[in-house]
């Protein structure tokens, strides 16, 4: 420190060294905290791949190939599509039940065209008299509408 | 002067042999005598850094840092570095003293050096005002 041109550059290289400690020594504590959990998770078994090379490898092809599978694409294509839950159903509704007009039996994904020629509504429509009608008169109900 | 009775000898002497019993996955160096502290004069370094430390600066330069690190990336490879060493030695027999000399070279190196100058720039900005 007794020159004084060296005296500059000399004080230069001290600050310069000690921002460098200061950031190695946060650098440091950084690099402990990364360590510490690493270790923790290596230690508790929390990192499943770790032991097996392979089975990352297996999986993700496995997924590739589930995705390729003309099962799984699309809502409405091929007759059976899975839902969220993994059911299946048919594409027509199946269930059964009467018709509250003519009291037939009558499927649930066919009752809309039923209903059309039941109940004289629809462009196929023959006007029936119904004896036991309770909701409608049965003639007059087709020249209502 | 320090005189401890029998009793407290053999205590000591106890805790000591239990200590060094236990399995150990974090070694430290030993708590330093005070009698041989008292009477040095505190080094520039040593006020640098308390004075970093009490105005909660330190606190903040430490949170920017392992931000930044986050951020492009480091930290996801010196966790995959880790992960590597673990898979080799076995999950078993890793301590954490390992894992810090494993990725202290290579962490040092691969720091970006737009962190590095960023940090270097705020510790300049905060300590040049006070004289040093």
């Amino acid at each position: 420190m007794s020159l004084l041109k060296d005296d500059d550059s000399n004080s230069q290289v001290l600050k310069f060294n000690t921002f460098s400690n200061i950031f190695a020594d946060l650098l440091d504590t950084i690099v402990a905290n990364v360590a510490s959990e690493s270790h923790r998770i290596v230690r508790l078994g929390l990192d499943r791949y770790l032991d097996n090379e392979d089975e990352e490898l297996r999986l993700s092809t496995e997924a590739r190939v589930q995705a390729n599978d003309p099962r799984h694409t699309g809502e409405a294509s091929g007759k059976y599509v899975m839902d969220i839950f993994g059911q299946t159903h048919p594409h027509v509704a199946t269930e059964i039940f009467e018709c509250m007009n003519c009291s037939q039996s009558v499927m649930a994904g066919r009752f809309a065209p039923h209903l059309e020629k039941c109940m004289g509504k629809g462009r196929k429509a023959r006007v029936k008299s119904n004896n036991t009608s309770t909701k409608q008169n049965g003639s007059s109900g087709a020249a209502l509408i | 002067m320090f005189k401890c009775s029998e009793k407290e000898r053999k205590k000591i002497c106890s805790t000591v042999l239990r200590e060094k019993r236990m399995k150990a996955s974090v070694k430290r160096p030993p708590t330093p005598d005070p009698e041989f502290e008292r009477d040095r004069e505190p080094t520039l370094k040593e006020i640098v850094n308390i004075r970093l430390t009490e105005s909660g600066e330190r606190e903040r330069l430490q949170e920017l840092l392992r931000e930044r690190l986050i951020e492009c990336g480091w930290k996801d490879e010196m966790k995959a570095l880790c992960r590597e060493f673990a898979r080799k030695k076995g999950s078993n027999n890793v301590t954490v003293d390992e894992l810090v000399a494993v990725i202290t070279p290579k962490g040092r190196a691969s720091v970006p050096d737009s962190v590095k100058a960023e940090m270097l720039q705020r510790i300049q900005k905060f300590l040049t005002p006070t004289a040093l």
